[in-house]
């Protein structure tokens, strides 16, 4: 088999199966504290744009532009995240979906993010490399906080915030650090997803895509890194498959949400009912 | 001109309303938000469009089997659905989270079935004169959108104020669990509520589709967030909170075009919504927390 | 130690507590008694922070803990348990029992990024003094199950060894005997004992009068929201004012 026309072909599918692992990532963090968030399309949106603006008009390093497209929606999710986290269940959700309406129609409206026709002819500078470092970065980070003081806090505060308060945890700043981390994932997965795809435009980063990426988590489960990476790559992989639906390829998206929320509530990748298979 | 503005405030107000009283009353009575209320809203539309175009059915026949069609969806999502969360007793994510996938389902459907283009009820079907009142104007059709939608949501209001099932209806929306020892059949009322509040929903859809002149698959989503803005304006589960919540929106929203570009229109909602749940979580209109119906 | 002056806390019109006045001493058992919906739970409410008084004071060692969130609280050393049992339910025994160390692991975020020797050695050192506390409330043996899988007696023990894990000089006890049997009862008496030797100050909300009367040094008496009687256990058993309480708690209202 020739490799490099093969890469050809299906580069930006396995760039993508990283990429959209991120987002899924991003989201099954504040996931792993009970919040549901629907913010993280709306901080790939600020981390897509704000690296390409940097890379086309000022063509700065990218290294520089992916680090400020990090930063950027880290940045606003702080500044965001203070009020809105002291939100929860259907208000938060409610609130964050808001947010990412008012992030699209400023994306949508101001000349440097080129309006309704959005960002084009940006410069390919995404490789295999970059996305596969991001990756690992962002699963040893993850996987690091999960096996700290953090991570059982996360879990404390999705089983019984209260609980967990009077267990001397501040549930405040450990809540805005999984939004925080959350956004400042998405954000990277945004500038990398930009530098292989060349175009940009504000749809891209709406209610849809919020689903999209809520729609990895739950597919794959939260029960830890294993189950979003694997729903991500399962919903980048699903469209492909099943293209010859054509106008009905998101009916498979919504179908899987609801067939996964009632029969398999802890998603795919589940280890609880794996030990329960291995006993019987 | 003044003038003008309310009374299209007030058009536009009440069919926000209209959807919004459906969408509440889920939350009131159910517990739950049922983010496919704008795929039904959408799919309502729809009925009533393939109705008049395909089968000649007039108008005013169309309209209430639409509204039943509309109903019978709500319905199958909350027998198929949210009927078996609630046996299992799913956390209160798990309902938001299948419902999206329902309103995803249902949007592709009328993508699929449909086509993705704009479609327009017949208008020659309808009188195309205005009504003319010192400085106001007002389309015959838009002054009938607006009255129907009035009187949609009189009758709700008053089977709710001063009917057995509106009184059992109260009982659950304060406690499900104690409504069931006084031997309500709070099974069977969640099944008519979400037929009834998914009922007025695709009746909104119909209007929204005639006063716009336009029905597509893409209609609900916008919608919906209007909706969820028009409810926590005016305090999730309350259904007077819902009609005002509606109405201030339709009026901030025809107002905000002489200040700020029509671009940004659509943001205002979510500007509201945002500032409203930083500042009332409660909501505008909402005494308290607790919930009324 | 704890001390309570003139609190008070209304709930819409109706007074909960009515300017209450306790003082737990350093290392006694005290205990909190009182008929059903007396306001006892929201002592402790008030002391953790969970609600705000509509008045009075509440000092610990001498420092107020007005307007303190329940996490800071916490910190300075109080801890609880609940009357109907808050464990985190899907974690394993030993991790519920690691939360309740949450703010004493020494460790910074960079350490917990690079696995750092510190911090290599203060989860190890976590763990070990988590399996001593799970050993301690005769619950060793099970620490890998999940806190949900426990008898009812056993999650009231879990939930003790958690409130331990954070090092409290006061821990308070809501009802810690409830639902239990005889064998149990004397278990966590033993065991509320061994605190007292530990020097741990315990004031505890309960309503089996033999646990009570066998086991505190003082006890304070609660009935609409009002302290009527405080004072040594015998003392408390021959107070008119008491039984008249429990006796109209018997007859229908």
């Amino acid at each position: 088999m020739d490799w490099s026309a093969w890469w050809d072909t299906y580069s930006t599918l396995v760039l993508s199966i990283g990429v959209y692992g991120m987002l899924a990532l991003s989201i099954y963090l504040t996931l792993s504290c009970g919040l549901l968030s629907l913010a993280n399309a709306a901080f790939m949106g600020i981390g897509a744009y704000v690296s390409a603006i940097i890379t086309l008009h000022y063509e700065w390093p990218f290294a520089l532009a992916l680090l400020l497209g990090t930063a950027a929606p880290a940045a606003v999710a702080l500044l965001v995240g203070i009020p809105v986290l002291r939100l929860s269940g259907v208000y938060l959700a409610m609130a964050t979906l808001g947010f990412g309406e008012v992030v699209r129609v400023v994306l949508l409206n101001l000349d440097i993010t080129g309006g309704p026709l959005g960002l084009n002819g940006i410069p390919p500078l995404t490789t295999g490399w970059h996305v596969l470092l991001a990756l690992a970065a962002t699963i040893l980070l993850l996987q690091a906080l999960r096996r700290s003081r953090i991570g059982r806090a996360f879990e404390a505060i999705r089983e019984d915030e209260t609980a967990a308060r009077l267990m001397g945890i501040a549930t405040d700043r450990i809540k805005l650090l999984a939004f925080v981390l959350g956004a400042a994932i998405a954000g990277l997965a945004g500038g990398l997803n930009a530098h292989y795809t060349f175009t940009l435009s504000p749809g891209n980063f709406g209610f849809e895509s919020a689903v999209d990426i809520l729609t990895m988590a739950v597919l794959g489960g939260i029960q830890g890194l294993t189950g979003p990476l694997l729903g991500g790559a399962i919903l980048t992989l699903l469209p492909e498959l099943l293209r010859g639906l054509q106008d009905f390829r998101m009916a498979a998206n919504g179908l899987i949400l609801i067939l996964v929320v009632l029969f398999l509530p802890h998603g795919l990748w589940d280890p609880a009912r794996f030990r329960r298979w291995v006993r019987k | 001109m003044f003038a003008q503005q309310v009374v299209n405030a007030i058009s536009l107000g009440s069919v926000y309303a209209l959807f919004a009283l459906g969408f509440t009353l889920v939350f009131g009575i159910l517990g739950v938000i049922n983010l496919s209320h704008g795929g039904i809203f959408m799919l309502g539309a729809y009925a009533a469009l393939l109705l008049i175009t395909r089968f000649d059915i007039p108008f005013w026949v169309a309209l209430p089997l639409a509204m039943a069609a509309s109903g019978t969806l709500g319905l199958l999502i909350d027998v198929l659905i949210l009927r078996l969360l609630r046996k299992r007793n799913a956390p209160h994510l798990m309902p938001m989270i299948a419902t999206i996938g329902a309103a995803i389902l249902m949007t592709s459907l009328a993508q699929g079935l449909f086509g993705s283009e704009t479609r327009r009820f017949p208008l020659e079907l309808f009188d195309q004169a205005s009504l003319t009142w010192g400085p106001i104007t007002i389309p015959v059709v838009q002054a009938g959108i607006t009255a129907l939608s009035v009187a949609l949501m009189l009758i709700m209001v008053w089977v709710l104020r001063h009917t057995r099932i509106g009184q059992a209806l109260r009982a659950i929306s304060e406690s499900p669990r104690a409504a069931a020892l006084l031997g309500i059949p709070v099974e069977r009322l969640f099944h008519l509520t979400s037929f009834v509040a998914a009922a007025l929903g695709g009746a909104a859809g119909i209007l929204i589709g005639l006063s716009f002149d336009a029905i597509s698959p893409f209609m609900g989503q916008p919608m919906l967030h209007k909706g969820i803005a028009a409810i926590i304006l005016g305090g999730l589960g309350d259904v007077r909170g819902a009609v005002l919540g509606g109405l201030f929106l339709g009026a901030a929203e025809v107002f905000a075009v002489t200040f700020l570009s029509s671009e940004y229109r659509d943001a205002l909602s979510f500007g509201l919504l945002f500032l409203v749940l930083l500042w009332r979580p409660q909501g505008l209109f909402g005494a308290s927390s607790t919930r009324s119906a | 130690m704890l001390r309570l002056e003139n609190l008070s806390r209304q709930f819409g019109g109706v007074r909960a507590l009515d300017e209450v006045t306790l003082n737990v001493p350093a290392g006694q058992i005290y205990g909190l008694i009182g008929p059903n919906g007396a306001g006892k739970t929201t002592v402790f409410n008030l002391v953790t922070g969970l609600f705000a008084p509509t008045g009075g004071t509440l000092e610990f060692d001498g420092r107020t803990l007005l307007g303190l969130p329940p996490e800071r609280i916490a910190r300075r050393g109080i801890a609880r348990t609940f009357q109907n049992i808050r464990l985190f339910q899907e974690m394993s025994l030993i991790d519920n029992v690691i939360v309740g160390m949450h703010a004493h692991l020494p460790y910074g975020f960079m350490d917990l990024l690079l696995r750092t020797a510190n911090f290599r050695n203060v989860e190890r050192k976590a763990r070990t003094r988590a399996l001593q506390l799970l050993h301690r409330v005769g619950l060793g043996p099970l620490c890998n199950e999940l806190a949900g899988s426990l008898s009812y007696g056993n999650q009231r023990k879990l939930e003790i060894a958690r409130a331990l894990a954070s090092n409290p000089r006061l821990l308070l006890l809501d009802e810690p005997v409830a639902g239990m049997n005889a064998t149990e009862k004397n278990e966590i008496m033993s065991l509320i004992r061994s605190l007292r030797q530990d020097h741990l100050t315990v004031f505890m909300i309960e309503h089996d009068m033999r646990f009570v009367m066998g086991l505190c040094d003082t006890i304070a008496v609660l009935n609409f929201g009002r302290i009527i009687a405080a004072g040594k256990p015998a003392a408390i058993q021959a107070d008119p004012s008491v039984i008249e309480a429990y006796l109209g708690q018997e007859e229908p209202a």
